[in-house]
């Protein structure tokens, strides 16, 4: 996937977040690498969650790309669904 | 959040934070790329650096006024260059090495995020090549330069980044601190998500980084010693010496400081200095020199000093020298404070010492070395390979250089096949981590996937083993010029030593050995070996039981190889494959040991095992080598066809037990499994008929072999805990081996049965097997049982009632040891069997709290085949069978 199209994803899925309503699911099982931009905005989607208790589930998340989030603490964060 | 931020502003720590997090993110992002995605960008930012090298080279000179342009240029193209020569092909990602022969695999896994303190001598080189570093091992880093070169590495840091981020590095993955102050290189070297230090420059950013608490690299200062021997090429050596002094205006911490020149050819060493452009002080300019060079507080080179030409120097210091003067040499008598110019000087100034011998030589480059330089570089020009050898060993340095210049030959690569480096290891006598020239290995964690393998086993047993009735009479076979028969007093009554001698050829000279019937003695094999030596005897025949055998064993050993210390051949093991004592091999006598056993039980005739009583200091010697084992072994049942019925008994239940314990062993083979099996089923059948009927020829027979078959297997998979237990108890209480062995054997083999405690690491099996081997034993005797635990059951019950038959005590209550008494004993009886090898190849590592209650079990007596009396020691019995 385009980081850039990813991105303007979860953008989206931050902004629902935000709002405060329901669960957020982001579907990751087509990314197969992160970058630096993905991981600052998937930091902020972790960060808006909390702060509004929502649930965020990130699914089909591919090994490499789970590594990252581990080494970013951020896996404490999401939830994980296959 | 890091400590040590007192003295920085809340902006400060802000833009530290900003720094972290970025290059923490880069390094987890930078996890993901593959080696074909590193070597591209590594490629890249190396051809940007080679580009730049004369621009980079200037920005430094410009901003730190040290060293020579040209001379950075070249040291900027040496850190690409070379670097990536070395780097380009080799592996940094995923699998980066693999050894089958060995079954293991290396894998890289990046470190994450570096802080690297950059020095002002070598600054932008030193980014270079640490930049190439970082990408080819996916980490990030945050450069923190010296304060005084921070502008020629940021840029040389920029250039780096814009490259590797165009060709798809993560962003942020190189970032350099503005401004540094020591206050920021303390916050970031304390930081928690820096997870290494990479120092190098002075003594003060070392000690720091070693101080963080965090894994660091710290590479500083050296005094490199030069000894200049007199079988040197000396055109060669000189123009190396001054080609390095004068590099970069000395300012490689690994160029040379003070060059030993041996008596011989110092002063022709001199005129070819002067001949070459040096100024050679006198000692009224060494005087000078070494006040105006160095601090006499520190003991260091004042800072005014590094990096600048000769001339400026000898000017600065009021030294008349030509203009083309290109290094100033300065003659030393000595090291140490007394002597200034002997420490370390990043400039163009050397100091000399003339030696009278390469004793003193020697001892004042140790001095040198000692004085600043410990653990760095080292040179030696010398055609004498010996002097290099004795060099190298007096020094301490993590390179010694041989017959090339100092500061170029330790960067590797150029006049040698060391690493390319700009940074080196100095090991402990420099406070560093590593000796090693820094390299793309330090910025990696080196996981290393170990495949299990299987240990070399083997299968050893004698030559030759003859059996049946009348088998004595092969020894005719054996042509001797003079053979000692080693037996004892009661078989020579008993006739059996006639029928040996009638098997021996007539022309043969035989003497003979009688010794006690008793486990041997020091004073008995002595006197054996004595024997043997006044007879030149080159054969040896035993007859008798396990200690006849037992003594001759030892006596072949005294006499093939009279310095075999038996105190230190007796040392524990834990494998026999692998221990620490070797026992010598025969030189000059060969002599042939033939083992008749003349009881059905020890084996002894086949194993490599001895046991020798010294009296002197009241303890048993255990010796086990496959060298002690019998050439020749004669298992000839008419020697034992007038065994009294209790030692029929108890040496028939002691190869029983040999059998079921090396069937378990956690050294078991299929090879000893078949022997083992083999003996089992031969001592169900055929013990209890020898026992019942002695003069049952068939059953004599059987049982022979049963305990040769039987001592085949143990001999190769050992023997285990009842054994142990045994040997403690019978020692104590003064019980025959075999039957302190039938009181154990049930309750241990219930035990070794259920799931242990402990498992006992055995390579060689898979899984734990103990429970199987003894269904398979009681398949084998065609026992009831439809599962594994009932088969086990089945097993306990047969040898109990086996025991039964053999009427031997089955308690040690029974014994008449008071329940009291022995307790009192336990403690000790738990400590001897733990301390007996027997149990190390046992398949279940036993607790001594176990052995406490397997003793116990033992007192009580009736194993778990008994319902009423069940001894329950392992805990829980396998549910899955």
């Amino acid at each position: 996937m385009e980081p850039q199209r990813l991105i303007e994803g979860l953008d989206l899925a931050a902004a629902r977040a935000a709002s405060g309503t329901g669960e957020v699911l982001v579907d990751f099982s087509v990314v197969g690498r992160i970058d630096s931009k993905t991981a600052a905005a998937l930091e902020q989607l972790a960060a808006l969650a909390g702060e509004h208790s929502v649930k965020v589930a990130l699914r089909g998340v591919h090994g490499d790309v789970y590594k990252v989030l581990k080494l970013l603490k951020l896996t404490e964060r999401f939830w994980f669904v296959s | 959040m890091a400590e040590n931020a007192q003295s920085l502003s809340d902006d400060r720590i802000q833009y530290l934070e900003g720094l972290v997090r970025r290059g923490r993110t880069a390094a987890a992002v930078f996890t993901q790329y593959t080696q074909q995605d590193v070597d591209r960008l590594v490629k890249a930012i190396v051809l940007a650096g080679l580009d730049q090298a004369q621009y980079l080279a200037r920005l430094a000179i410009e901003e730190t006024r040290l060293g020579v342009l040209e001379d950075k240029a070249i040291k900027n193209m040496v850190a690409t260059e070379f670097v990536y020569n070395y780097v380009r092909d080799r592996r940094s990602v995923g699998v980066i090495g693999e050894f089958p022969e060995r079954g293991l695999v290396e894998v890289a896994e990046p470190i994450g995020l570096i802080f690297s303190i950059l020095p002002i001598t070598n600054p932008t080189s030193t980014v270079l090549f640490k930049c190439i570093m970082a990408l080819k091992t996916r980490n990030a880093v945050i450069f923190g330069p010296h304060p005084k070169a921070w502008q020629c590495c940021r840029e040389a840091i920029r250039i780096m980044y814009e490259t590797a981020v165009k060709h798809g590095a993560p962003e942020g993955v190189f970032a350099c601190l503005e401004s540094p102050t020591i206050p920021d290189n303390n916050y970031l070297m304390r930081h928690k998500e820096v997870k290494l230090i990479d120092a190098t420059g002075g003594p003060g950013a070392v000690k720091a980084a070693y101080s963080s608490g965090k894994p660091a690299m710290g590479v500083g200062p050296g005094n490199t010693p030069v000894y200049l021997e007199k079988t040197a090429h000396l055109d060669m050596a000189v123009v190396d010496i001054i080609t390095s002094k004068t590099f970069d205006n000395g300012t490689i911490c690994a160029s040379e400081q003070t060059v030993v020149i041996d008596d011989e050819i110092y002063d022709q060493a001199i005129r070819k200095f002067a001949d070459l452009g040096a100024h050679i002080c006198n000692a009224k300019e060494t005087a000078i020199l070494g006040q105006a060079l160095v601090d006499p507080d520190t003991g260091f080179l004042r800072p005014m000093a590094i990096g600048q030409k000769a001339t400026d120097i000898a000017r600065a210091c009021g030294l008349r020298v030509k203009p083309e003067t290109k290094l100033l040499v300065a003659p030393i008598e000595g090291v140490g404070r007394d002597h200034p110019l002997s420490v370390e000087k990043l400039c163009p100034v050397i100091s000399v010492y003339r030696a009278h011998s390469a004793e003193e030589a020697l001892r004042v480059c140790v001095d040198v070395n000692h004085l600043g330089g410990l653990g760095h570089t080292a040179v030696v020009f010398s055609r004498d390979d010996e002097i290099i050898r004795r060099f190298s060993e007096a020094i301490n340095a993590g390179r010694i250089i041989a017959n090339s210049p100092g500061s170029i030959g330790a960067l590797g690569g150029v006049y040698n096949d060391m690493v390319p480096t700009f940074s080196f290891g100095c090991g402990t006598g420099g406070g560093n981590s590593t000796t090693d020239n820094v390299n793309l290995y330090h910025y990696l964690n080196i996981k290393r996937v170990a495949r299990r393998t299987q240990a070399h086993m083997w299968f050893r047993v004698p030559n030759q083993i003859y059996f049946n009735f009348n088998a004595v009479e092969n020894l005719r076979d054996f042509r001797s010029h003079s053979t000692l028969i080693v037996t004892n007093p009661l078989l020579e009554q008993m006739g059996h030593l006639d029928k040996v001698r009638h098997s021996i050829p007539p022309e043969t000279p035989v003497r003979v050995l009688a010794i006690p019937d008793a486990e041997p003695e020091v004073k008995a094999v002595l006197e054996g070996v004595e024997a043997l030596k006044m007879h030149a005897a080159d054969q040896i025949i035993a007859l008798g039981g396990g200690s006849v055998i037992d003594a001759a064993k030892i006596m072949k050993l005294k006499y093939v190889s009279p310095e075999a210390d038996l105190d230190e051949l007796a040392a524990p093991f834990l494998d026999i494959r692998k221990r620490a004592v070797e026992f010598p091999s025969a030189k000059n006598r060969q002599v042939r040991l033939i083992a008749i056993p003349t009881t059905s039980g020890t084996g002894s005739e086949v194993t490599p095992f001895a046991v020798l009583l010294d009296k002197e200091r009241g303890r048993k010697v255990t010796l086990a080598d496959y060298s002690l084992s019998p050439d020749v072994a004669i298992v000839d049942p008419q020697f034992v066809m007038t065994m009294p019925k209790n030692l029929t008994a108890d040496t028939g239940i002691d190869c029983l037990t040999h059998a079921l314990e090396a069937g378990v062993s956690i050294h078991a083979s299929p090879y000893t499994d078949s022997n083992a099996m083999q003996a089992i089923r031969l001592a169900f059948k055929y013990l209890p008929m020898a026992y019942e009927n002695p003069r049952d020829e068939e059953a004599r027979s059987m049982m022979h072999n049963a305990a040769c078959i039987a001592a085949l297997a143990f001999s190769n998979a050992s023997v285990g805990v009842n054994h142990a237990l045994a040997h403690a108890f019978g020692a104590r209480f003064r019980v025959g081996h075999g039957r302190a062995n039938a009181l154990m054997l049930p309750h241990v083999i219930a035990y070794n049965a259920s799931v242990p405690t402990k498992f006992m690491p055995s390579p060689n099996q898979r899984g734990y097997l103990a429970h199987k081997k003894y269904a398979l034993m009681a398949d084998l005797l065609g026992l009831a049982g439809d599962t594994v635990a009932d088969k086990v059951k089945s097993l306990v019950l047969a040898v109990e009632q086996l025991l039964d038959r053999l009427e031997v005590p089955r308690s040690i209550w029974e014994l008449g040891i008071s329940e009291e008494e022995f307790e009192r004993a336990l403690p000790e009886l738990a400590k001897v069997a733990f301390d007996d090898p027997s149990w190390r190849s046992n398949p279940r590592m036993p607790l001594v709290s176990e052995l406490v209650e397997l003793f116990r079990a033992a007192y009580r007596g009736r194993g778990p085949a008994n319902a009423d009396t069940a001894v329950q020691v392992g805990a829980k019995e396998w549910s899955c069978v």
